[in-house]
């Protein structure tokens, strides 16, 4: 279950006070309660101690008043008198003189003498044991049970000097004592007299509560005791015994109201409740303010956050309860933040259709624009032109990366003066450029393309340095050559990067362009798959030793059979692998590959050396000659069992890293070779400097060699030249005999082509290498009348 | 003389039966003196009709009374004063208190002929008289159980020498005052 923060406040709030209440109501009921039964006892005892010493001097009163009494020479005379009427009167003056309400007189036998009663008790005569106790102690303090009266009573003998009679006087235990002690002690208090026949007597000062306590039978009378009256209200009692002989008992039982001392506490305890309510009540409208008072700025806070959610930065000057500093900070603080999304989203918004570092427009924009002027019914056509800087890498080398920013700046505020609408222009990537023409390429686009070309290609100078400029555009019209943003976008690209290829400064899409360049896409894809699958498949061509007469290389050449397309030719994915970086990876499949096979010909005699060709990008990867030597380690192989060819064009991209790399793999022992000799101007000294063993003449020329004058010198002095810097000579492509006898007049070394073989999997070039005749091929110049051939073609 | 326990009992009176007291005259005056707020002699036998003198030697008063039937009377007696003697003229015994000092106990016994002795610490007595020549004879002690001069002539021996056991009261206790509690039961 959810709870709302009011609740959440509110909640443990009134728990805790109802909890503190609960507990302190029921601590003080508990401890009053406790507390009084604690005094009420205290108070029985105290009760049962006063009683006890009041009895005691009570004793000692009547002690003292007998014996003063019995002293008295007069009353001994009225003693010894023996004359009854005498004895009375002097009773009844001693009576009259203290406040005693018994006396009597026994004769030294123990039978009454004479009385102060009114009516004559009946059989009150001293006992034998009380006169030994008598003469023993010189006097006795007891009770007498005297017609249904209890008496504390002393005797004491008459002495005249010697005994002549035992004096008895005494007090009533009666009512008047019980209320004399219920002074003293505030606790109720009744005697009850018994023997053995029954109850003798009851004085209580409460007559009517007795009854419920009135059995002292089974009870320990020393401890205090629970008991409830008729009208079901709570006593304790204590009881002490008075007088305890055989034939009869005197308990005096003294016992206060627990009920009543409760409710003496009754209004207190009203009132801690009623304090408890209305604490409770207070706390709670409290709690209640205070969460309100948290909660209302937090609602409104809630509704701030719910805009700012829903894109709504509005100040909202509505709320005013600005009652804390913490709410006031946090509605600032909500303020700053407001502004700040506002202010971060109109930053975020403008880099998501804008280029950071020039301002244009991205790509974003540019297509939302070019699809908004599609919609807008009033277009009729327009011309997107893509813009490449042409080598903006070598800028950014040359000079670093901030004079490229600057540079880029400067390009793009000239391309954005070009357009006469603002936004038409827009920055793609690094380099990649758009903008937008109003017209179509049928009449005045090319006009207006040079026209942007020849502005856009002036000098830029920074820091005092004058920068050439140069410009590639790739073009595509609405609604002839597409009709949506994202097609005439690729399709200016598409027609830029055919500029670029071949090196155009304008170039306009052409129908079909978009599938050539689709199919591109989807072989750099399925490139990535052959590799990883091998779906690749290596074909091997064989290059024969004039010499020896003997196949004495055999090179390696990729295949790749594409389960949809069928045979793709080596120059269509070996760019893509190239300008794809998928370069290093095919390059090591086809070592892995290569390596493999020629440890499987060793084994079956197969001795050809194999030549792998090796890309430019592969002439950048410094990892190779440890990759190589590895392979070889691993397939047991030595270097001479491969050799590697570099084309031309490849080392002249970079002559000097070039022969670096070159120089390692001859370290290595392994022959290099010059392929497509002949194609990629490089110079006499260059060839010089070169750590190669072979030059292929490449295959344009050799093709046509028996028919091409011009060829045939160019081919003849190629292998003059070679060989007199020490290298050895390859033709490729040679497809005829005639081709052949010339090659051999002229001394080339190796000859390679379709008149030898074709290229061939591995297991038909083994197979084929076993059947080899030489004889064959083997047609010497002598035999043949080579400028005959020559005339004849 | 001894008790029920067969011990000493000293200072008993012993009286044996002989003629009447005749002539009163001859009698000497027997003295009751208080000295030390104590009766001297503690007992005092004495013959019917003779006089007794109760002299005062204490620097004290005293205050002599007998409720005894044979013969009540009271004296007030100054220091060093000397009352006049009274005669005890019926026979019996005569228990004297004092009302100024409770514990004043003394004893006289009047017998209306015979001879009397008292006996000596060792609680023998002796008679001159022979055995055959006494009729009656009687105890008495302050502590005897049966207060009455009862004839003891059977119970002496035929020969000179004779052990009567008399039973007496213990001897009363002297009660110290106690307060509070005092007798409580």
């Amino acid at each position: 279950m959810k709870l709302t923060l009011k609740s959440q406040i509110l909640i443990p709030f009134l728990v805790l006070i109802f909890t503190t209440s609960v507990a302190i109501i029921g601590s003080v009921f508990f401890a009053t309660k406790n507390n009084i039964n604690l005094q009420l006892k205290e108070s029985l005892y105290t009760g049962k101690n006063v009683f006890e010493r009041l009895m005691a001097i009570r004793g000692d009163q009547l002690i003292d008043s007998s014996e003063v009494m019995v002293s008295d020479f007069g009353f001994k005379a009225a003693i010894a008198s023996s004359d009854k009427n005498t004895i009375l009167s002097a009773l009844d003056n001693y009576q009259q003189r203290t406040d005693v309400d018994l006396m009597m007189i026994h004769n030294i036998d123990g039978s009454l003498l004479a009385n102060t009663l009114n009516n004559d008790p009946q059989d009150s005569s001293l006992s034998q044991k009380d006169i030994k106790t008598i003469k023993k102690e010189g006097g006795l303090l007891t009770t007498m049970v005297i017609n249904s009266t209890a008496y504390q009573v002393a005797i004491l003998p008459v002495k005249a000097p010697t005994t002549i009679a035992w004096a008895t006087i005494g007090v009533a235990i009666n009512t008047a004592f019980a209320e004399e002690l219920k002074k003293l002690t505030n606790l109720d208090v009744s005697f009850i007299g018994s023997n053995n026949k029954g109850e003798l007597f009851t004085i209580s000062t409460l007559p009517e509560i007795m009854s419920a306590d009135a059995s002292d039978n089974g009870n320990d009378l020393t401890e205090i005791r629970h008991f409830y009256s008729d009208n079901k209200e709570e006593f304790i009692s204590l009881s002490i015994v008075i007088h305890k002989l055989n034939d009869y008992q005197i308990n005096a039982h003294i016992f206060t109201s627990l009920t009543k001392a409760y409710a003496q506490y009754t209004p207190l305890q009203w009132q801690i409740l009623g304090i408890s309510i209305l604490a409770l009540l207070t706390s709670a409208l409290g709690a209640l303010s205070i969460s309100k008072n948290v909660t209302k700025p937090i609602a409104f806070f809630v509704k701030i956050a719910k805009q700012i959610s829903d894109g709504d930065y509005t100040d909202d000057k509505a709320h005013k309860q600005r009652n804390t500093t913490e709410i006031i900070t946090l509605e600032n603080s909500f303020k700053k933040m407001q502004k700040g999304i506002a202010d971060r989203e109109s930053k975020i918004l403008h880099q998501a259709y804008h280029d950071t570092l020039t301002g244009l427009p991205n790509r974003t924009q540019i297509k939302e624009y070019i699809t908004s002027l599609i919609e807008d019914s009033s277009t009729t056509e327009f011309t997107v032109i893509s813009i490449n800087i042409a080598g903006f890498s070598q800028i950014n080398d040359a000079f670093g990366f901030d004079v490229g920013d600057d540079f880029l700046k400067t390009f793009s505020k000239r391309l954005e003066k070009l357009t006469s609408t603002p936004g038409l222009s827009a920055r793609l990537s690094a380099d990649n450029f758009i903008t937008i023409l109003p017209t179509t390429c049928t009449d005045s686009v090319p006009k207006s393309a040079h026209t942007i070309q020849a502005a856009l290609e002036k000098n830029i100078n920074l820091s005092n340095i004058d920068i050439a400029v140069s410009v590639r555009l790739g073009a595509a019209s609405y609604p002839e050559q597409g009709d949506t943003a994202e097609q005439l976008l690729r399709r200016s690209g598409i027609a830029l990067n055919v500029a670029e290829t071949y090196n155009r400064s304008l170039s306009f899409y052409e129908t079909g362009e978009d599938q050539q360049y689709m199919k591109r896409i989807r072989l750099i894809s399925d490139l990535g798959d052959a590799i990883k699958n091998n779906d690749l498949v290596m074909f091997y061509q064989p290059k024969i030793d004039l010499h020896s007469q003997s196949i004495s290389q055999v090179e390696a050449l990729i295949r790749w059979i594409h389960k949809d397309l069928g045979f793709i030719p080596p120059d269509d994915f070996i760019g893509l692998a190239e300008s794809s970086g998928m370069m290093p990876d095919l390059t090591r499949w086809v070592l892995s590959s290569v390596a493999a096979q020629a440890s499987e010909w060793r084994k079956q005699n197969v001795n050809a050396v194999v030549a792998v060709n090796l890309s430019a990008h592969d002439l950048a990867h410094d990892g190779l000659p440890s990759f190589i030597t590895e392979l070889l380690r691993e397939h047991s192989l030595n270097a001479s069992d491969i050799m590697l060819e570099i084309t031309e064009s490849a080392v002249m991209d970079n002559p000097e890293h070039a022969i670096e790399v070159l120089e390692s793999f001859k370290a290595l022992g392994i022959d290099l070779s010059i392929d497509d000799f002949g194609t990629g101007y490089s110079s006499l000294s260059q060839l010089k400097s070169m750590p190669v063993d072979e030059l292929k003449i490449d295959k344009s020329f050799i093709l046509n060699l028996p028919s091409n004058k011009d060829d045939q010198i160019i081919v003849q002095s190629t292998i003059q030249l070679g060989h007199n810097i020490g290298l050895r000579i390859v033709a490729e492509g040679v497809e005829t005999i005639e081709a052949w006898h010339l090659l051999e007049q002229w001394g080339c070394d190796k000859l390679q082509g379709y008149f030898i073989s074709k290229p061939m999997p591995a297991e038909d070039f083994a197979q084929w290498y076993a059947q080899y005749d030489p004889a064959e091929h083997c047609i010497t110049p002598a035999n043949k009348n080579v400028e005959s051939l020559l005339g004849n073609s | 003389m001894v008790d029920a326990k067969g011990t000493t009992v000293p200072a008993a009176i012993v009286h044996i039966s002989g003629p009447k007291v005749l002539t009163t005259d001859s009698l000497p005056m027997a003295v009751m003196d208080q000295v030390d707020r104590e009766y001297t002699p503690h007992l005092l036998p004495i013959y019917t009709g003779q006089q007794v003198s109760f002299p005062n030697s204490d620097n004290v008063r005293h205050h002599i009374y007998s409720f005894s039937k044979t013969k009540p009377f009271e004296i007030k007696l100054y220091a060093n004063t000397l009352p006049p003697p009274l005669t005890f003229s019926s026979p019996g015994e005569v228990i004297l208190g004092c009302n100024i000092h409770d514990s004043m106990l003394g004893y006289i016994i009047v017998y209306d002929g015979g001879k009397f002795k008292q006996a000596n610490s060792k609680g023998s007595v002796s008679f001159d008289e022979p055995q055959e020549q006494i009729s009656t004879l009687t105890i008495w002690h302050p502590d005897l159980k049966n207060r009455s001069l009862t004839n003891l002539r059977p119970k002496l021996s035929g020969s000179s020498v004779s052990t009567i056991a008399i039973d007496l009261n213990p001897p009363p206790v002297k009660i110290s005052k106690k307060k509070s509690g005092r007798f409580y039961k």
